[in-house]
């Protein structure tokens, strides 16, 4: 969890929040054992490379597993709970991607304690968005 | 209740957050009335307010209003102060 905790009302809108993710081979084993989803899209590299892709694709609800990870350990906000995830996938991860996920306050709802995050996800490896997503979280008393 | 184009405005809010075209506020209207206003969707549904209509509430004026009519109504007075604010 971030060592530094601040209140909701030290939070501005289009404040920004940064988290480097590595999507390495302990992400995806797990990733599958949990879900079990062995689409060969994203077991098989030449199934993958068959369909017009670099390799085996990580899969897209890794990304809502980061997210989740960042809202409730990376934000600088005690009891956060997240309300809603809204994801687009843009581009397509790898074995061994480093992720870089940005936070901007897009939204402060003082009276219900609760914030709406612009998010892009960035692939460092590739240089490109991954995917975007608004999430809302709410911080509980 | 407050005026026409924003009574009609809220009505579409209401009906994205609980996601039911078919509703219609009326200004005795309260969570009773429609299906699925829990306490996550109450804060969706500020959230959304707060967004369409460029305004700010607090947790206290949040927890004043008995019905959807004074909701309507404090929307409609906060709309007013920013438009003499200019």
């Amino acid at each position: 969890m971030s060592t530094v905790s601040i209140p909701l009302e030290n939070i501005s809108e289009g404040q920004i929040f940064q988290k480097e993710f590595h999507l390495n081979q302990t992400v995806y084993d797990h990733f599958l054992e949990a879900f079990s989803d062995n689409n060969p899209l994203h077991t098989n590299d030449a199934y993958a490379q068959s369909k017009g892709f670099s390799a085996r694709v990580m899969h897209g609800a890794i990304l809502n597993g980061f997210i989740s990870h960042f809202v409730g350990m990376t934000l600088p906000l005690k009891n956060t709970v997240l309300h809603s995830v809204q994801i687009e996938f843009k581009k397509p991860n790898y074995l061994n991607d480093r992720i870089l996920l940005e936070a901007k306050v897009g939204q402060k709802v003082e009276a219900v304690k609760t914030i709406v995050l612009e998010i892009k996800i960035n692939n460092l490896t590739r240089d490109y968005l991954s995917a975007k997503a608004k999430v809302q979280v709410g911080v509980l008393k | 209740m407050a005026g026409r184009q924003i009574i009609e405005e809220l009505n579409e809010v209401f009906c994205d957050v609980f996601d039911d075209p078919q509703i219609k506020i009326f200004e005795a209207m309260t969570a009773k009335d429609i299906d699925g206003w829990d306490s996550l969707n109450h804060i969706n549904l500020i959230v959304a307010v707060e967004k369409r209509f460029r305004i700010k509430f607090t947790t206290k004026e949040i927890m004043s209003f008995e019905n959807v009519g004074q909701f309507a109504n404090a929307v409609e007075s906060k709309l007013s102060h920013m438009a003499q604010k200019g």
